[in-house]
């Protein structure tokens, strides 16, 4: 039985398959352990058992209603899309610190382009993805070159990002926040909502299905995979490594500044600030998604789960109306719990 | 070629020698020919409220042919960079100190110690309740209290029983001292208040903060007042307002000002906003610390330059100037 156990943790897609025995009970049990050891069971379990907290502890004043479940809907959505090619590049072996500052890069640029300048909203957008595409060559042309840990290379490009655009904006502007305003095309595409369902969740679910497919179906899902597991051998196998960590920090880049002129036009006002928390937050939801910090190891199905268990923890406790000065510290404790819940699990599934 | 290096070395540390020599003999005697030097410690310019301060001592630095330098302290580790920024402004030893005293405890004992080491210090923006135990020669700024007091009143006079009073930096005393003032204030006025701190993670993102504050007012349904330490997050609260349902039910009033915040005055959105004038609080600053040090002249115990209220009375010449000036009335 336990020898069945591990066999089918050991190829979890193929949990099932691989049990021959026709004991019923053991068969059920592998179905379990094969579920339950994927990287995303835990990430899944973790946003179901915070949403059933709050749908008790916080459903009858307001949780469960359609504007509290935006509300966390919403969240999620802004964190997710960010989360998703810092998964990406996490998997890959790599952080991103820079990508808080990056989000309010993007927002300042837009809000310097568009509300400044009064220039067409879509000028500002491009201009902020050229930032992305610098920022992003930058990190990963001196991860690849420096072979430094990325860790300290992209914490020394956010504060060179967040001074630079701070920089321009108090240069060009006098201010770090300037009201910016899209119309027309621009607004439908970063700022629509329904009811108080924002077009972010669209977004969130292209990037989030494209993304999975590209992990799970292309080889450089694989590529991915190879180059957090093993570096050398990775590359002895003739995995362009380097290129797979460009095109990553490209993207971790991207999909910041695609999250800063989300948010910069959502609410009408660009700053400089804006996401910081991000840094914070995005490596939160990987984690809580079951994503190993040493790489190799994960899947964005998890992530998006992380996502949620953020979203509904972080806007959950507004509701709960218990002290507010307790909230940074139960946000805190609830994902310390996410987290060891997860671990716990894998350990569990693995028969130790 | 070394050896050339190494003379113009010497050359070069002998110079600098005799500058420093003579700079520190004839400190007092050059006082009236020397452009004053002024060392001003505030806030940071990510900070929406800091760049008219800082718009206001610049133009004072202009004006008055004063050689500034601005040293922002990091808000984000606000006791630490508050001692390490005072003690960057000390080891300069220039002719007077301006400083925003944001955490008493920390930075009071260092104006004692540059007021030991012989630089007049002015107390600016912040630190109203202790400046003056600690050898400085002045304040200017506005009293938090007398804010939460006129928070408290204006919303009482838009029918608010309940008022919400929301803190943006949790953590940071001026802005708990405001809101426990407005508490007291709502107490003596017969209706109740209570407090809203924002997690710290949520502080840069506006859109989380209006849901945040959505949610809230959605689980607190007694609620009908509003007010914020922050024009956007003022704005945010506007919009939550809204969301929820709660237009011209909920009150809504904040501090600085913005764009937008003087737009929902102007529209009857927004209530009221408190200005506590910042430019004026850079400019003064810069121009007390001048006389002080030029001429040993200053003005007498506390300048006020807050709070002042704008709202459906005085919207449309405080509207008129924030959009004709850059940075005096607010961040833009």
């Amino acid at each position: 039985m336990t020898n069945t156990q591990s066999a089918a943790a050991g190829s979890s897609s193929e949990a099932p398959a691989n049990t021959k025995s026709d004991d019923g009970a053991t068969r059920r049990r592998s179905v379990f352990a094969g579920l339950i050891t994927r990287p995303e069971t835990g990430g899944i379990l973790s946003a179901l058992a915070v949403f059933l907290f709050f749908a008790v502890l916080a459903g009858k004043s307001g949780f469960l209603s359609p504007l509290g479940t935006a509300y966390w809907l919403d969240t999620a959505a802004d964190l997710g899309i960010m989360a998703i090619p810092i998964a990406m590049l996490m998997i890959a072996g790599e952080f991103d610190l820079s990508v808080g500052s990056m989000v309010g890069a993007a927002s300042i640029i837009v809000g310097i382009c568009t509300g400044y300048f009064g220039l067409d909203p879509w000028i500002g957008v491009g201009f902020a993805f050229l930032a992305a595409v610098a920022v992003g060559l930058l990190n990963g042309f001196l991860v690849v070159r420096t072979k430094l840990p990325s860790f300290i290379v992209t914490l020394s490009t956010m504060f060179m990002v967040t001074g630079g655009a701070l920089g321009i904006s108090i240069g060009i502007t006098g201010s770090s926040s300037i009201s910016a305003v899209a119309t027309g095309s621009a607004n439908f595409v970063f700022a629509a909502k329904w009811y108080e369902f924002n077009i972010a969740l669209v977004h969130w679910i292209i990037i989030a299905g494209v993304a999975i497919w590209v992990m799970q179906r292309t080889p450089f899902g694989n590529w991915i995979y190879a180059t957090g597991g093993s570096l050398d051998t990775a590359r002895l196998a003739g995995v362009p490594t380097n290129r797979v960590k460009m095109i990553l920090f490209l993207c971790t880049s991207i999909g910041a500044a695609f999250v800063g002129v989300m948010e910069t036009y959502t609410f009408q006002n660009a700053s400089v600030t804006l996401g910081a928390q991000y840094v914070f937050s995005g490596i939160a939801a990987c984690v809580i998604g079951g994503l190993l910090l040493t790489g190799g190891y994960g899947s964005l199905l998890g992530t998006v789960f992380g996502a949620m268990t953020y979203g509904i923890v972080s806007m959950g406790v507004f509701f709960l109306g218990w002290n507010s000065e307790l909230t940074d510290l139960f946000i805190g404790l609830l994902l310390l719990l996410a987290v060891l819940a997860n671990a716990r699990l894998r350990q569990f599934a693995m028969g130790r | 070629m070394t050896r050339a290096l190494r003379s113009l070395t010497t050359a070069l540390g002998a110079l600098a020698l005799a500058a420093a020599l003579g700079g520190l003999a004839t400190v007092p005697a050059m006082a009236q020919d020397a452009k004053i030097k002024i060392a001003f410690v505030s806030g940071p310019l990510y900070d929406s409220f800091f760049p008219p301060l800082y718009q206001g001592a610049n133009d004072a630095a202009k004006d008055l042919n004063v050689d500034l330098n601005y040293i922002p302290i990091d808000e984000h580790d606000i006791e630490a960079s508050s001692a390490r920024t005072m003690q960057a402004a000390i080891a300069q030893h220039p002719d007077a100190i301006v400083v925003g005293s944001f955490i008493s405890t920390v930075v009071d004992p260092l104006i004692k110690q540059a007021v030991a080491a012989g630089i007049p210090v002015y107390v600016n923006q912040s630190g109203r309740a202790t400046w003056k135990s600690t050898g400085a020669f002045g304040f200017v700024g506005q009293d938090p209290l007398d804010v939460g007091i006129i928070a408290a009143e204006r919303l009482q006079g838009g029918g608010a029983k309940n008022i919400l009073c929301v803190i943006n930096v949790p953590g940071n005393p001026y802005l708990q001292s405001i809101c426990e003032a407005l508490g007291g204030r709502a107490k003596e006025l017969g209706i109740a208040s209570e407090n809203l701190e924002l997690p710290t993670a949520d502080s840069t993102d506006l859109n989380k903060v209006t849901r945040n504050i959505g949610a809230y007012l959605q689980s607190h349904p007694t609620i009908d007042g509003v007010f914020t330490e922050n024009a956007l997050v003022g704005v945010a609260a506007t919009a939550a307002v809204e969301t929820v349902q709660l237009t011209g039910k909920v009150a809504v009033g904040t501090m600085e000002v913005s764009a937008v915040a003087l737009e929902q005055i102007e529209s009857g959105k927004m209530l009221f906003l408190i200005n506590e004038q910042p430019y004026l609080d850079g400019y003064y600053g810069v121009l007390f610390a001048y006389h002080y040090a030029k001429y040993g002249i200053a003005p007498v115990g506390e300048v006020a330059t807050g709070p002042s209220v704008v709202d459906a009375a005085n919207i449309h010449k405080i509207k008129g100037v924030f959009e004709q000036y850059a940075n005096v009335i607010g961040s833009k």
